[in-house]
């Protein structure tokens, strides 16, 4: 029961994280944090929306779903269709398509996160001034780094044009295959920087493990908690970011699950509903609602996997398990270093796969027996990601259920806001900016995508907010804005 | 990497005089309703010039001008780099609440600049632009007013179909005055 002197504070919407969310905190009457919760405004609607469309419609259509990670949702809606038309093993030229698709969005994505969105916090510190705390002042400071992360972000976008046949709502994967491969030209145009991307995948590898060693005692006290973690695995236990089975682990490393084929995910997955948030808290149903809810992203495939296929990636990896002691690393700010050794992971996949003749096979699609149902699921940037349809004889969709990732972590996120809220807030009497940043930290590590909303001009303001426990706004700020265009 | 519109047609001329750069940026989530006006910008743009379609508006001359067009789901770091191999850049992009039907206003990287991955802003590509590659742009923002954005809907509104063809008769007119004035400076420089 909230006492009735509580306070609420109210940080929305979050700035450096997709989409749209709000952090509420609250305190008693002797400012020490109760509970925070982290608020999603998300959309419900595209399940709804995707009823009635034809399946082989489906795999361009979601990636109206989101402007950060429309890749994602177009390998996983084809690979979903892939099951309904009949095909289970598609062709190798397919299959590598898809995959290097998929290294050059995680790369991309990755990149952005950590050039772009988390340096500012790692660099110049959480306590330092919001002005000082962005990408501008990280290209003054750190002009090379700063160019490196274009530069590879805009290697990602490359690779993703030339699969996906457009820079935007690419239509390569279709339903059984894909409806092109990799010509000679662009292959070359790949090659001759991929080892430069190599490199520089390295490099800022070092600098996140780096962060990690040298802030071992912070890192080690940020929202660092236990927890379940999951993804999918090959059937060697070897990270695989397009296909595997699932495996789930507890926090000391104890198997709960493996090689659990992800169309049973009904079986050992449940969702719970919250009043207070639009977006549903899964579970491992064997462990129930109160210890089964689980990490996934980087963080959590780091301490899945028993391997990377990759050797620098590998050499990597066993070193995140040294420092972990060989458990599950359950501190949030790890997420950093892990997110690093997944984007040099992918720069060695994609120049495995450039080598790779199949690349430019003819043998592009497969039919086979028509099934009413589809179940897929990848390891996107963020996590796993499940698409889910029924469709009909006539080829419509008749059910479509998405579980994204920033689902999967929706407890491990409010956990971390809690944590941090409870250590910075605590207590204080006045509540500062670089506190509140504190907790946007905590979130940001998760790199939440939290909704697909518009962004038209006009959006989007940030306004921090407290209210007393009757709701009545007590102080406001605008921490940050996006300001009109200024007039010729 | 942008899509090339139009470029010089007198390659002796490509040696001595640089044509005009003009980099068209249409950005929005299509599936979003009225989002998807930068987007449709572009398309019915590239339409118009392709098909010479002079009913409402004369086009000239673009011979010096060389155009580039992008259509992104919304502005992020690379842009930059596209925009710093250009002279001038128009961010359209739908706009909540702004004047109907659309306005057209010039921006500087100095004013306004913000980053998040959501909300990179034309003003901090520009920013962007200057700080990495030193480059300075003339920068517009040419923002289509929009009224419904809720839902997942590919199809523009009925009056944002409207203001979309009054914009792009006016940056029609204006890629024409452009034009122009590239042509004046070619004449001069001979």
């Amino acid at each position: 029961m909230k006492n009735q002197t509580d306070r609420i504070i109210e940080i929305a919407p979050l700035t450096r994280v997709e989409g749209h969310g709000k952090v509420t905190v609250h305190l008693n009457e002797d400012n020490e944090v109760v509970e925070a919760r982290l608020h999603i405004v998300e959309f419900r609607g595209f399940e709804r929306f995707i009823q009635g469309r034809m399946l082989w419609e489906v795999p361009v259509i979601v990636q109206r779903l989101c402007g950060i990670c429309p890749v994602s949702h177009h390998l996983a809606a084809a690979k979903a269709m892939d099951m309904v038309v009949g095909v289970d093993q598609l062709t190798p030229t397919a299959e590598k398509m898809r995959r290097l698709m998929h290294y050059g969005q995680i790369m991309q994505s990755n990149v952005l996160h950590f050039f772009h969105l988390s340096s500012p916090d790692l660099l110049f510190g959480f306590d330092a001034p919001a002005k000082k705390r962005d990408i501008f002042n990280i290209i003054r400071e750190f002009p090379e780094l700063a160019r490196q992360g274009v530069l590879m972000r805009k290697y990602g976008q490359e690779i993703i044009q030339y699969t996906s046949g457009k820079k935007i709502h690419g239509n390569s994967a279709i339903p059984g295959g894909v409806n092109k491969n990799l010509s000679l030209a662009e292959r070359d145009a790949l090659l001759k920087d991929i080892d430069q991307m190599i490199l520089w995948s390295e490099q800022a590898l070092e600098l996140a493990r780096d962060y990690t060693l040298e802030h071992a005692s912070l890192v080690d006290s940020f929202a660092n908690f236990d927890s379940n973690h999951m993804s999918l695995v090959r059937t060697d236990g070897a990270l695989d970011l397009y296909h595997g089975n699932l495996r789930a682990i507890d926090s000391h490393g104890n198997i709960i699950f493996d090689q659990v084929d992800y169309r049973d995910f009904d079986s050992i997955i449940q969702e719970e509903v919250k009043p207070w948030s639009y977006m549903k808290f899964p579970f491992i149903k064997s462990r129930g609602n109160v210890d089964g809810w689980y990490r996934v992203g980087p963080l959590a495939r780091m301490n899945t996997a028993s391997f990377i296929d990759t050797p620098l990636a590998n050499q990597h990896h066993a070193d995140f398990r040294r420092f972990s002691q060989h458990k599950p690393a359950n501190m949030t700010l790890a997420y950093h270093w892990a997110r690093m050794i997944e984007v040099l992971h992918c720069t060695e996949k994609i120049k495995e796969l450039l080598l790779d003749p199949d690349l430019h096979g003819s043998d592009l699609r497969l039919t086979g027996q028509r099934r009413e149902e589809g179940i897929a699921m990848l390891e996107a940037p963020r996590g796993s990601l499940l698409h889910h349809y029924k469709v009909d004889e006539n080829d419509q969709v008749t059910y479509c259920n998405l579980i994204v990732s920033t689902t999967h972590n929706n407890t491990a996120m409010n956990r971390a806001v809690t944590d941090v809220a409870k250590k910075y807030l605590s207590g204080q009497r006045k509540i500062t900016e670089p506190m509140l940043n504190h907790v946007e930290v905590a979130v940001r590590a998760y790199d939440p995508c939290l909704s697909c909303a518009t962004h038209a001009l006009g959006q989007m303001p940030l306004v921090i907010e407290l209210f007393d426990a009757e709701n009545r706004l007590i102080d406001s700020a605008s921490q940050y804005a996006t300001p009109e265009p200024t007039a010729p | 990497m942008s899509a090339k519109l139009a470029k010089l047609e007198n390659p002796a001329r490509e040696k001595t005089i640089q044509p005009t750069r003009i980099l068209l940026i249409g950005y929005g989530n299509p599936g979003r309703q009225d989002d998807g006006l930068g987007a449709a910008c572009i398309e019915t743009l590239t339409q118009r010039l392709a098909q010479k379609v002079e009913d409402r508006v004369s086009i000239h001359d673009l011979s010096n001008i060389e155009l580039n067009t992008q259509v992104v789901y919304q502005l992020s770091v690379e842009e930059a780099l596209d925009v710093s191999e250009n002279d001038c850049v128009v961010f359209i992009d739908a706009s909540l609440n702004g004047a109907e039907s659309f306005e057209f206003l010039e921006i500087s990287s100095s004013v306004g600049a913000c980053f998040g991955s959501h909300s990179l802003n034309p003003q901090g590509v520009l920013e962007l632009c200057d700080s990495l590659y030193r480059k300075q742009p003339d920068g517009y923002v040419l923002a289509i007013r929009g009224y419904e954005f809720d839902q997942f809907q590919e199809a523009l509104s009925n009056k944002a179909r409207d203001n979309l063809y009054q914009a792009t008769d006016f940056l029609l007119h204006w890629l024409d005055e452009q034009a122009t004035q590239a042509n004046t400076r070619t004449k001069d420089d001979a």
